[in-house]
């Protein structure tokens, strides 16, 4: 059995922070990660825009991982690559299994989960046809393409017009892969304007918004798709068919936090389907802490960096026996989505009723609908305890909320909810919603 | 992109990716004065990005490159600066047509000058040799 100060589950963008983040409060550090090298899901997003918050400049994938993965490499943290978890209990004994050494159990102090997320496939949305090869979810494609150096077919449609569809929509078009479309059950594009002009308009590749997939053709390979549009309802509408041979199709549906590890430990898991967490990033499981898109899935890296080291640095003071609350959870306030809020990171606060002084919460979420001209509220005990007026809101962009609150303020729980801006609001109010 | 030109006026619709705004840019150039005139754009930064996507669209090239003795058969790659959007397709062959050897480190100038345009491919990452 090895013994480790705090073990991070997963190498990734989360993984790298946190394991860098806990290696500076002195406590020692192992990384365990499954691929034969670190970095994670970075490695196959080769196109630029990742970096802006943390670095102030504008990076590719890799080289955002590659700045990471220098600064562990020139530190004491113990990088286990081509290693797989198998399990976690709740005392935080750790079981491993690699093909060099077999079955490794390592006992931690404290953990940081950072095993991101997996696609959605075909199969989890119901969709008609029969099963050929040639269906993959778009990012299994791009790994396929940036990192193993094969393309997945000729002739491709994308179902889901998120970024990871439409970014692939543009990388096969520039190797010569035909792009026939891009379909998209909701009646807006689900991703950046900017990736819509910049991948899809230059290519002209057309974007059929409100359209499912109606039939998949092919037995061995896939020979042909049918899209239709849709009703309010879902239902494809007769006569909106169109049909393309195509040799692959392309799922970008959606993400989901990778989880099987932490509810086996123990942790219970939210509406979200990351672990439920405090304002430490600690899940139900004391010791235990999550970050990143296991947690939640984000839609900038820099953001899972800043939430992966406030974990790193929670976990290590754990370990050191530092962290000011960590069994005594009694006082707990719970977070709540109110309207129009899809779910609210943490979803409790455990240090707040204890505090002497305003609170400082870090809370980030996703709205259900884009919305304009809204004013994101902070409700408890029936009265608005903060509230901050913004443009625009979309589902793709992640809200992230950083507020002082006064303990005597909060009730047993708190609401954040999205509201249309009131124009009978007085100046007071006003002033105060544009100074803050 | 369509970028059909008509006698009088040479209009082109740009939607601008600046904000969330994304106000439609209605961009012509004056036949004669060959000033360019932005119309729709709510802030000034609208009215550069209409005239930089008018007179000279540029883009990121972003592609990988085939790796000789590597740990991975392909290493993602990126131009030091943006490149014409007309010249991204044929810089696309142009590095598909070129094969690097590792070890390689991330900064690596892979192809210098491409297309003449003073630009320069590096690599975006490490890639070890393959032991």
């Amino acid at each position: 059995m090895e013994n480790i100060d705090v073990v991070i589950i997963g190498g990734g963008p989360a993984g790298l922070a946190a394991a860098l983040a806990a290696h500076d409060e002195g406590v020692s550090v192992a990384i365990l990660e499954r691929d034969h090298e670190l970095g994670g899901i970075l490695q196959q997003c080769i196109h630029n825009g990742f970096g802006l918050r943390y670095f102030k400049e504008e990076l590719t994938g890799p080289e955002y991982a590659q700045r990471f993965i220098n600064k562990i490499k020139e530190s004491k943290i113990n990088i286990f690559l081509n290693i797989m978890v198998m399990q976690i209990t709740s005392e935080k004994v750790i079981t491993t299994i690699n093909p060099k050494n077999g079955v490794v159990h390592f006992k931690a102090k404290s953990i940081v989960l950072g095993m991101g997320c997996r696609e959605r496939t075909r199969g989890a949305i119901n969709i008609p046809g029969t099963r050929p090869a040639g269906i993959f979810p778009a990012g299994q494609a791009q790994r396929f393409i940036n990192i193993e150096g094969y393309f997945p077919g000729k002739r491709v449609l994308i179902l889901g017009s998120g970024d990871i569809g439409m970014i692939m929509a543009r990388r096969c078009m520039m190797e010569g892969i035909k792009v026939v479309a891009v379909a998209e059950v909701l009646p807006y594009p689900s991703g950046l304007k900017r990736n819509q002009v910049q991948c899809l308009d230059d290519y002209g590749i057309p974007l059929y918004l409100r359209h499912t997939i109606i039939d998949i053709r092919g037995k061995e390979r896939v020979e042909g798709v049918t899209i239709a549009g849709i009703d309010e309802k879902w239902r494809p509408i007769p006569g909106t068919e169109k049909t393309w041979d195509v040799d692959t199709i392309l799922f970008s549906v959606g993400l989901i936090p990778e989880n099987e590890l932490s509810s086996n430990a123990g942790c219970k898991i939210a509406s979200n389907g990351g672990p439920e967490v405090d304002e430490f990033l600690q899940t139900t499981v004391p010791g235990i802490f999550a970050a990143g898109n296991v947690l939640q899935v984000h839609d900038l890296v820099d953001f899972v960096t800043f939430e992966a080291t406030r974990a790193g640095i929670n976990a290590a003071k754990y370990a050191k026996d530092e962290l000011t609350i960590k069994k005594d959870q009694k006082e707990v306030v719970y977070v709540k989505p109110g309207s129009d809020v899809g779910y609210v990171v943490p979803e409790r606060i455990c240090g707040i009723k204890n505090s002497k002084e305003p609170y400082g919460i870090e809370f980030s979420f996703r709205v259900k609908n884009p919305r304009q001209n809204i004013i994101a509220e902070i409700i408890s005990k029936g009265k608005i305890i903060f509230k901050r007026k913004q443009k625009f809101v979309l589902p793709s962009e992640m809200i992230h909320l950083k507020v002082k609150l006064n303990p005597e303020d909060v009730g047993e729980e708190i609401t954040i909810n999205i509201i249309e801006q009131d124009s009978s609001i007085n100046v007071i109010e006003k002033e105060m919603l544009e100074g803050s | 992109m369509d970028e059909k030109a008509s006698n009088e006026v040479n209009e082109k619709e740009i939607i601008c990716v600046i904000c969330p705004n994304s106000c439609r840019l209605r961009v012509s150039q004056d036949p004669k004065t060959k000033e360019i005139n932005v119309e729709g754009n709510l802030c000034p930064r609208g009215k550069k990005y209409g005239i930089s996507e008018y007179s000279n669209p540029v883009r990121m090239l972003i592609t990988t490159m085939r790796v000789e003795k590597g740990k991975l058969p392909v290493i993602p790659v990126r131009s030091t600066e943006a490149i014409p959007k007309s010249l991204l397709i044929e810089a696309v062959k142009v590095v598909n047509d070129t094969h690097c050897l590792a070890p390689i480190k991330m900064g690596d100038i892979l192809i210098d000058n491409i297309l003449n345009t003073k630009i320069s491919v590096i690599a975006s990452r490490d890639i070890d040799v393959k032991n």
